[in-house]
């Protein structure tokens, strides 16, 4: 047995986008425990919430991330109509569900370029922020925004994206389908990123059950859970949608769980363009939130919940938004322990963490 | 050129000793790779290119200080505080790295008159404050200084409540009741720009637009006798008389509003010799409700253009001859016929 | 493959004394922990909801104490669980008896001092 060192790791480290703390408990160069921290970039955005206007809330919500916005945003909003008992129109549901899908396509684009740099891939990770390139452009034409959508409201959507725009996302996003099959094939095949992920981090079915862990992580460790299951919100039940889950656990099956969310979101995008109704995008929403409203998002990073609490006045009593890296910090824990140190950096990023998000 | 030679020199030889080395996986990526070679760089060389900007992106607010009415709802929705007004002295300002470009306040200006352009502010190492002069208050709109009034013409159709972006007016169809939230009210006359019937009002003073130089007159020869103009006289100081093709203004019970002006099908009214106004008014037609009508043929006998023929069970409008005068919907007994806009 | 499902609204109210023994009930029937959240009701009164999940059907328990409360941890139950306590405990100031991973106040750096009360 070698002698114990604790190697603190982060929260400035060249690997981390956002800053976790890791205390690293050492025996010569295998991880035997790990003390996760975090609270710096704390902004106190659910206690702001609290002293602006409902409606105004929505933008605040928008900014907890910059790269699931439109989920945080579709997030708040459905929770808010919960609890004010608002239907949306069909149009608005299946817009929401594009806008989503499509970030989901950006943040796991996004996600593969980053771990392509964790393990010192640079020009693959260059390469997946050039194609990710085109969705935020998508984004820009469609909704006015590259990363702050600003076009979900309570009752609906703001702006309505004709159906020619529609039809050209649709196309945009078949013609990079190619590019991105050469770009992940070589997440898949490539020797020299297999032998840093195949086996490395395994979390068993148990274990990931055990941890509460959610979104990719739990797929990718064979646990059938997605919250686009549930019939809430969104069309992905018209859309015919099937989570994608692989059984090995390991980093590898994490990232192919992603690259298959990937594809299918294209295809999701495909048939809802195809799909869509005619009809108006918004309802008028008027009066004060009384009442409560408990609801979930599948996230990119997993599943999310949004609490929303009125007590009949214009300002909510509580918005409460719990971010999927909350429930995977567990599990990367357990992932981190009997590691190399070597490995650290790409397991903390096959969590994907958004720490921002977790603190809000 | 000799540049290019030893790039694939290059890229030749990574490729076979990195074949050898990690089993061809190196291969997956060959295609990529040596593409890149050959294409443009993903890039642009901002700033010497200008990136294009999409006609949806959220660049920065901008406003039209004369349409203003310092009604600060723009301030009230904005969620950072960015947006003050200062009705008393007549600014509209703005802190240009406080607003987050959500376009809230665009969306919600009563009087659209501010815009969200497609452009972004130029960066700074201070913090930008833009002022912009908007009319101070009392110097547009004659009389909004009193609170909120309806008149007596009102149809209880309740648009004054939903145009309404504070939710102060409450209308009640059946009870036939119209009231008002002074509290809530922030004048901004939105109400007052929906209204079909011009019944809303702030203060006692009457309708709000400018009034012009000149006494009222009447093209006499564009004139069709309608009588809209002294329907919607809110002084009564109009006299119509169709059959008699006669038009009389009592000049002095004029308070020269203007609303004839904007309710003329004809266009033939003016102040002074300013006979006749610049743009038209948004042409609304009679619409039939099929099951209310009881064919008397009311409507067509009331109709000066002879737009209407109305055989039984059979009511046609002929759209290009009505001036949308609503002479049919006064006359029709039986309340079957309503105005509606066309666009 | 698995089943489209409805969620509903569940919340259930227990007392401070069934907490331990109802979310071991959950544990055992084969839930996850979804989150903990706390809600600030008035000056002196806090609730707490425990969310739970089992195949995409959400089941909530709702916890309402004063003030000066002390709840027991969940955290020998749900391991993660440690990360909402601490959370709670910094920034509402809500005491947990026997945390699994108690950070005693470390967890979230702040700037400004906690917890936040409703009313200064």
């Amino acid at each position: 047995m070698g002698k114990r060192t604790i190697i603190p790791f982060g929260p400035q480290h060249p690997v981390l986008p956002e800053p976790i703390h890791l205390d690293l408990v050492v025996e010569d160069e295998t991880v035997v425990d790990v003390i996760p921290s975090i609270g710096y970039i704390h902004r106190g955005l659910e206690k702001l919430c609290e002293t602006k206007d409902y409606n105004k809330m929505v933008y605040v919500i928008e900014r907890i991330c910059g790269i699931c916005s439109f989920g945080h945003g579709w997030g708040a909003c459905a929770s808010i109509e919960g609890a004010m008992d608002v239907k949306i129109p069909e149009r608005a549901e299946y817009l929401r569900t594009i806008l989503h899908e499509l970030s989901r396509i950006h943040s796991h684009l996004l996600w593969l370029g980053l771990l392509a740099d964790a393990f010192g891939f640079e020009s693959l990770f260059n390469h997946c922020w050039r194609v990710r390139e085109t969705v935020l452009d998508l984004f820009e034409k469609n909704t006015g925004g590259r990363v702050i959508f600003s076009i979900c409201k309570i009752g609906g959507m703001r702006k309505d994206i004709s159906d020619e725009n529609l039809k050209e996302m649709a196309s945009v996003l078949n013609g990079i389908k190619s590019e991105i099959k050469e770009l992940t094939d070589v997440f898949i095949a490539d020797a020299s990123v297999q032998n840093r992920m195949v086996g490395v981090g395994v979390l068993t079915k148990e274990q990931a059950e055990e941890l509460c862990t959610v979104g990719p992580v739990a797929r990718g460790s064979g646990i059938d859970q997605d919250i686009r299951m549930n019939d809430d919100h969104g069309v992905y039940g018209e859309l015919g949608f099937e989570p994608c889950i692989e059984e090995a656990g390991d980093c590898m099956a994490r990232t192919i769980v992603r690259i298959r969310e990937l594809f299918q979101s294209i295809e999701l995008i495909e048939k809802a363009v195809e799909k869509i109704p005619a009809g108006p995008v918004d309802v008028k929403v008027s009066g004060n939130v009384n009442g409560e409203c408990i609801t979930r998002m599948e996230q990119p990073r997993g599943e999310a919940y949004y609490y929303a609490k009125g007590a009949g006045t214009k300002f909510l009593k509580r918005m409460r938004v719990r971010t999927p890296t909350n429930m995977n910090i567990p599990g990367l824990v357990q992932m981190l322990k009997g590691c190399d140190l070597a490995d650290v950096p790409i397991l903390v990023l096959t969590i994907d963490p958004c720490i921002s998000c977790t603190e809000r | 050129m000799s540049k290019l030679v030893i790039i694939i020199v290059l890229v030749v030889a990574a490729l076979i000793s990195s074949a050898v080395t990690t089993r061809l996986g190196f291969f997956k990526f060959k295609k990529t790779v040596l593409g890149s070679i050959f294409k443009d760089t993903a890039c642009q060389m901002y700033p010497v290119v200008q990136k294009e900007w999409q006609e949806r992106t959220r660049g920065a607010v901008s406003i039209d200080g004369n349409n203003c009415i310092g009604c600060g709802i723009c301030a009230k929705v904005c969620p950072t505080d960015a947006i003050e007004v200062d009705k008393a002295n007549g600014t509209w300002t703005i802190e240009r790295m406080q607003c987050v470009q959500c376009s809230g306040c665009v969306d919600n200006c009563p009087k659209n008159c501010l815009t969200m352009e497609n452009q972004y502010t130029t960066p700074d190492v201070t913090k930008t404050v833009d002022t912009v002069a908007i009319p101070a208050k009392g110097a547009a709109g004659g009389s909004s200084d009193g609170d909120l009034v309806c008149n007596d013409t009102c149809v209880f159709c309740g648009l004054c409540a939903k145009a309404c972006p504070e939710d102060a007016i409450k209308v009640d169809r059946k009870a036939k009741s119209w009231e008002v939230d002074k509290e809530a009210c922030i004048k901004c006359g939105a109400c007052i720009d929906k209204c079909p019937k011009k019944s809303l009002s702030f203060g006692e003073g009457g309708e709000s637009a400018a009034a012009e130089d000149g006494p009222l007159s009447c093209d006499l020869e564009v004139c069709i006798y309608c009588g809209l103009c002294a329907k919607n006289c809110p002084a009564d100081a109009l006299e119509v008389d169709r059959k008699a093709k006669s038009w009389k203004v009592d000049e002095d019970a004029c308070i020269k509003c203007g609303v004839c002006l904007e309710k003329c099908p004809k266009k033939c009214l003016g102040f002074g010799s300013n006979a006749a106004a610049a743009e038209p008014a948004k042409k609304s037609i009679p619409v039939l409700d099929e099951e209310k009508c009881v064919y008397c043929a009311a409507c067509e006998n009331a109709c000066p253009e002879a737009a209407i023929s109305a055989e039984v069970d059979n009511w046609t409008l002929d759209a290009d001859k009505c001036v949308g005068c609503e002479a049919c919907v006064g006359a029709c007994p039986a309340v079957a016929l309503e105005m509606k806009s066309v666009d | 493959m698995s089943e489209r499902v409805i969620a509903g609204q569940n919340f259930e109210t227990v007392e401070l004394s069934q907490l331990i023994s109802k979310v071991s009930d959950k544990k055992e029937d084969g839930y996850r922990l979804g989150q903990i959240c706390a809600v600030n009701l008035d000056d002196d009164t806090y609730e707490i909801i425990y969310s739970f999940d089992k195949g995409h059907v959400l089941q909530n328990l709702r916890l309402i104490i004063g003030i000066d409360e002390e709840v027991e941890s969940v955290t020998g139950i749900y391991w993660p669980a440690f990360i909402y306590e601490n959370e709670i405990h910094d920034l509402f100031g809500v005491k947990f008896n026997h945390s699994a991973l108690d950070y005693q106040g470390t967890f979230f750096k702040v700037a400004e001092e906690t917890p936040w009360k409703p009313k200064k």
